[in-house]
């Protein structure tokens, strides 16, 4: 079951995985390419940190760009026919949810592995200053569970029926909109609900914190 | 014999403008049960709810031995449906959605499968959103009988097809329920096409059965009297009184349901004169019951 839904989801996202492969295999050439280099043979630091820390914001736009895609090609399809085929298919409708994220999941899985390798092999050509390490496995793991959380949140309401899809929308934007009308006439300088919320999202341990430290391919 | 589908006292509103009320249905296993009804009187919405597309309010859903919708996924292992509108996945080929529907169904026959693809002249590399509405239908009965289900379930499978494709859809549907003691239920509002291949039907109006009994009671059963004479008001009669209408002078056309010649002696006895019994063809037969429903009256 699982391969033939991956197999599926594979069909809807090829050439977004594809593009994300070459994205992912280029952000590290262009990064060590646009560095000077000091005449003993090693970069000059500041241009390395420059440089790696650009591409940090490279691997984090590539991946919230793939995830978005890949979550929303995951039911696309379905919610086009009202999920009926779905619907129709002799499994639990949670097995069925499971199984289109694992697929989505696994995907993100491979542009992961591009960037694993490809920096990998971009560190490994590179002549570094003997302090500095590359790490490729971990900036793969990092991407990738950075891709699983925006995926994870629209995969997630997508996956809903769309009238509850509709009802969180609208109560989200009055919340937003009744948010900002009450900090224009009030005496707080931000909207109180959204900055809390996005507070919540991207400070300390919030879901989306990875997104504002550095995804570092070579570091100390 | 027990029952492949029983629906007791369902209530179900989708939308404000339309319910199924205290619906009570059974089609008995083995029967070929044709579900008639007028467009929007409830009978895909029926179909989804005892496949647990949907959950009904209340009442209670059997379909195969299990209750709706706790265990549809077992019930959905052992029937083939065939939905109203294309619900494939319009990117992949035949064969890729072949594939795909052979990974859920543990019964899947390939052998057969190859055989109804070749029987109904579909490719294996074709794109489904390339397909005429008339293979795509033949695709779709297609996934449904290679599963070779206990229960057949048919939303509409001819409907907008053409004459050629309809008659080779229901060639393979009378030749699967022939080599196989499987149960169909088939919606449709194709009155005639029900009346070739159902031995049951039940009549769908606006959200509720207003009749089901067998194709054979259905068929013979409701006629049209020309009656003269007749009083207004009317004791007992010993057949159902669909409906009167008059027409010229002191005559009236009367709407009956079980019917017998021998009728004719109590209606002499309330002072009438029986003129004319008119048989129904079946589309007549359903436009007097459901115009019946529709009047109140009992159908």
């Amino acid at each position: 079951m699982f391969r033939a839904v991956l197999y599926t989801q594979w069909k809807w996202t090829r050439p977004v995985i594809l593009l994300a492969v070459l994205v992912a295999g280029y952000i590290p050439v262009n990064a060590l390419r646009s560095m000077s280099y000091k005449s003993a043979g090693t970069y000059y630091i500041p241009s390395l940190y420059q440089s790696i820390t650009s591409a940090s914001v490279n691997y984090q736009l590539l991946a919230l760009a793939v995830a978005v895609v890949v979550a929303i090609s995951a039911w696309q399809a379905d919610g086009q026919r009202q999920h009926v085929y779905a619907l129709s298919l002799p499994v639990p409708r949670w097995q069925f949810v499971l199984l289109r994220f694992a697929a989505g999941a696994a995907l993100l899985g491979v542009v992961a592995v591009a960037v694993g390798l490809f920096g990998g092999v971009a560190a490994a050509i590179a002549p570094l200053p003997a302090m500095l390490h590359a790490y490729p496995a971990g900036l793969a793991v990092r991407f990738w569970l950075g891709t699983l959380i925006p995926f994870a949140l629209i995969f997630a309401l997508l996956a809903s029926n769309p009238r509850r899809v509709k009802l969180v929308v609208a109560g989200v934007a009055t919340i937003v909109v009744v948010d900002m009308l009450l900090a224009m006439v009030g005496t707080t300088d931000k909207p109180l609900l959204v900055g809390w919320f996005l507070d919540g999202l991207y400070a300390g341990n919030g879901p989306l914190a990875a997104f504002l430290s550095k995804w570092m391919l070579i570091d100390v | 014999m027990s029952d492949a589908i029983a629906l007791k006292h369902v209530d179900f509103r989708p939308a404000k403008e339309f319910a199924i009320r205290d619906l009570n249905m059974t089609v008995p296993t083995g029967a070929i049960y044709g579900f008639l009804g007028p467009n929007g009187s409830g009978k895909t919405t029926t179909i989804k709810l005892l496949l647990g597309m949907q959950e009904a309010d209340e009442g209670l859903i059997e379909v195969l031995g299990h209750q709706i919708p706790q265990g549809a996924p077992q019930a959905l292992a052992r029937i083939g449906y065939v939905p109203e509108k294309v619900h494939l996945y319009s990117s992949l080929t035949v064969g890729e959605m072949m594939d795909h529907h052979r990974a859920f169904f543990a019964t899947w026959n390939p052998t057969r499968a190859q055989e109804l693809r070749r029987q109904f002249n579909l490719r294996s590399e074709q794109k489904i959103e390339r397909l005429s509405k008339g293979e795509a239908g033949k695709l779709m009965m297609l996934l449904a009988l290679a599963t070779q289900p206990d229960l057949l379930v048919l939303d509409e499978p001819t409907d907008g097809l053409d004459p050629v494709v309809r008659r080779d859809v229901l060639a393979a549907l009378v030749e699967y329920v022939s080599t196989r003691n499987a149960t169909v239920l088939v919606s449709s509002h194709l009155v005639h096409e029900q009346e070739r291949i159902c031995d049951w039907v039940g009549v769908m109006d606006d959200g509720a059965l207003v009749a089901e009994l067998p194709m054979n009671t259905f068929r013979s059963g409701i006629k049209r009297l020309r009656v003269s004479g007749a009083p207004p008001v009317l004791p007992a009669a010993p057949f159902t009184l669909l409906g009167r209408t008059p027409t010229a002078g002191a005559e009236e056309e009367w709407g009956v349901r079980g019917w017998q010649p021998d009728m004719a002696a109590w209606l002499n006895a309330q002072g009438a004169t029986l003129r004319e019994v008119i048989d129904l063809d079946l589309e007549e037969s359903f436009v007097e019951l459901l115009s019946t429903a529709r009047s109140g009256g009992t159908a």
